[in-house]
């Protein structure tokens, strides 16, 4: 059901990566993205996907659970090899019918960018979203956008929205389970028909859903309002957090991959792909 | 028609992730036909995960669940059908109210099942007369009703389907006494008239005395006792080792006949306590 969903959920743990600071894991998971795209050969793609997967040992999340999160990539995975395979242009032709020309480094190309999409996922749901708690991540984000606020960007507020919007997808998940158990138990039928009558059968599901929404923004303004809540202006943290010594060995870390990433690009020989298109 | 049985049934909410959560272990149960029973227990000792279990919406990962002798948690039974059979109404059921009118609300689950207009009018209307509300309210939009009355409305839409058996998660959370006595009197009702099975799920120990003929403990996923309802409110032990208690009255009673009063103390509600009152200042009466 809905309550399976494992995309952006967090694992609580206790790890190294786990009890990093969270504005240093924003950046450390960019540095990593970066690094992910400027693999170039099989060697640095090699590296990257070892990295990946040794983040994840350290990391304390079962293997398991991050190839559950893949599930819903596996289509878009399939439509991006198939492309790359069938329509790639390369210079050792394998199979040649009509239109279609089956090529050497097509099929290397497809293979690489499929490698590329499976450790950009594994990477950012283990360093960021696997590790870290919503609310975390929200903490993080208002202190690396701190600088906006001198251009007038009111950035708790920014950060209060999406801590509200995240806080409230597990509520409204669990709201949505409810709301299609109360209908199923009235005989509404969501699994046959065609389009046309499966579209209409989640009315019963979405106008309550909807009304749910509103219901608990009210609540929730009001709850605010109650405690006097008026935005960011003269507000402390109950837990301020600074950056330690160790967070920067980590974020080092990451810069260290991305760099060993070049070199390998540059020294190793082997099958460079020719572009950056299909991720 | 209507007795559901339960045998070992085994139930693990989001199975090998870190947030697996036993519901159920080894629940073996029976609610007999014809009668109200309720089922009761302490907050999340697996009680709404049970009666979800009764018409398939859940299915357990390893036991059986018995309607009238059949086997409906098996593969391949028609869990839509059993749906019309037994006739679930969720906590909180005004949450889940959708069309224009209360006539179309009520009318969803009888039109699932494919009755024609007739059928499903005179279902409206008995179920309406059993939660107390007025036919004049069937052309308004259930938006623009109280809680209480949406609460009716949702409940109206489940008898409207004339279940076999009618399960109901807190039917009465969150009303008033007078709401309560009001749909709890209707569900009486309904099932002396019409002879079907129902179960109730509830916290308040009072409704349970006064409305139960049954009733079935539940503690940390298990089954701690079950029985008649006035042997259950006996065992004063039991109910508070699962987190549980008796009804006030009983207290009262109890406390009574500690300061000296030769009353019986097997008595569960109000009505019940008045008349054995009475009954013993009679009794001192006479002795004077």
């Amino acid at each position: 059901m809905l309550r399976d969903i494992t995309l952006g959920q967090y694992f609580p743990g206790d790890s190294v990566i786990h009890r990093m600071d969270p504005a240093v894991k924003i950046l450390a998971s960019v540095v990593y993205m970066v690094a992910v795209f400027l693999c170039r050969n099989i060697w640095s793609f090699a590296f990257i996907l070892a990295a990946s997967v040794f983040s994840t040992a350290v990391s304390k999340i079962p293997f398991r659970a991050v190839l559950k999160s893949m599930k819903p990539l596996v289509i878009i995975l399939l439509i991006t090899t198939f492309i790359n395979v069938f329509f790639y242009e390369g210079e050792t032709v394998l199979v040649s019918w009509h239109f279609i020309h089956i090529t050497l480094e097509g099929i290397l190309n497809a293979l690489l960018i499929a490698v590329r999409i499976i450790c950009l996922l594994i990477g950012t749901s283990v360093i960021l979203t696997y590790t870290t708690s919503p609310i975390d991540i929200t903490d993080g984000i208002e202190r690396l956008l701190k600088p906006l606020a001198m251009l007038g960007v009111d950035v708790h507020i920014f950060a209060m929205m999406m801590a509200i919007a995240l806080r409230f997808i597990p509520t409204l998940i669990e709201e949505t389970d409810r709301i299609i158990s109360a209908q199923k138990a009235r005989g509404a039928d969501f699994d046959s028909g065609n389009l046309v009558s499966r579209a209409k059968a989640l009315i019963p599901v979405l106008i309550p859903l909807f009304a749910a929404a509103l219901r608990h923004a009210l609540d929730l303004a009001t709850a605010m309002e109650c405690r006097c809540y008026h935005g960011g202006e003269g507000r402390t943290k109950m837990n301020e957090r600074k950056p330690k010594a160790g967070d920067f060995v980590l974020l080092g870390a990451f810069v260290i991959i991305g760099a060993c990433v070049i070199i390998i690009n540059k020294y190793a020989p082997g099958f460079n792909t020719g572009s950056v298109t299909g991720a | 028609m209507g007795k559901i049985e339960i045998k070992n049934v085994t139930y693990t909410y989001s199975k090998d992730t870190p947030f697996e959560k036993a519901a159920l272990k080894d629940v073996s149960a029976v609610f007999e036909d014809n009668r109200i029973t309720g089922l009761i227990g302490h907050t999340g000792c697996g009680k709404s995960t049970l009666v979800q279990l009764f018409n398939g919406l859940l299915v357990p990962d390893c036991g059986e669940v018995l309607i009238d002798g059949v086997n409906v948690s098996a593969k391949g039974t028609d869990k839509r059908a059993l749906r019309f059979r037994v006739g679930l109404v969720f906590q909180y059921p005004e949450y889940q109210l959708f069309e224009e009118t209360v006539a179309a609300d009520i009318a969803f689950g009888p039109k699932n099942m494919g009755l024609d207009d007739g059928e499903i009018k005179r279902r409206t209307l008995e179920a309406l007369k059993f939660v107390g509300l007025p036919p004049t309210i069937l052309s308004e939009s259930p938006f623009d009703l109280s809680g209480g009355q949406k609460r009716r409305v949702a409940i109206a839409g489940v008898l409207a389907m004339e279940p076999e058996v009618l399960v109901l998660d807190e039917p009465a959370a969150g009303l008033d006494p007078a709401g309560r006595d009001s749909i709890f009197g209707g569900i009486r009702e309904y099932q002396k008239e019409t002879g079907r099975s129902v179960i109730i799920v509830s916290h308040s120990m009072e409704d349970m005395a006064e409305y139960t003929d049954d009733i079935v403990v539940m503690q940390e996923g298990r089954v701690k006792a079950s029985g008649r309802t006035k042997d259950i409110f006996r065992q004063r032990e039991m109910l508070e080792e699962a987190g549980l208690s008796v009804p006030g009255i009983t207290l009262f009673m109890t406390e009574l006949k500690r300061k000296g009063g030769g009353i019986d103390v097997g008595v569960f509600t109000v009505s019940d306590a008045f008349e054995e009152i009475k009954k013993y200042v009679e009794g001192v009466k006479k002795q004077c």
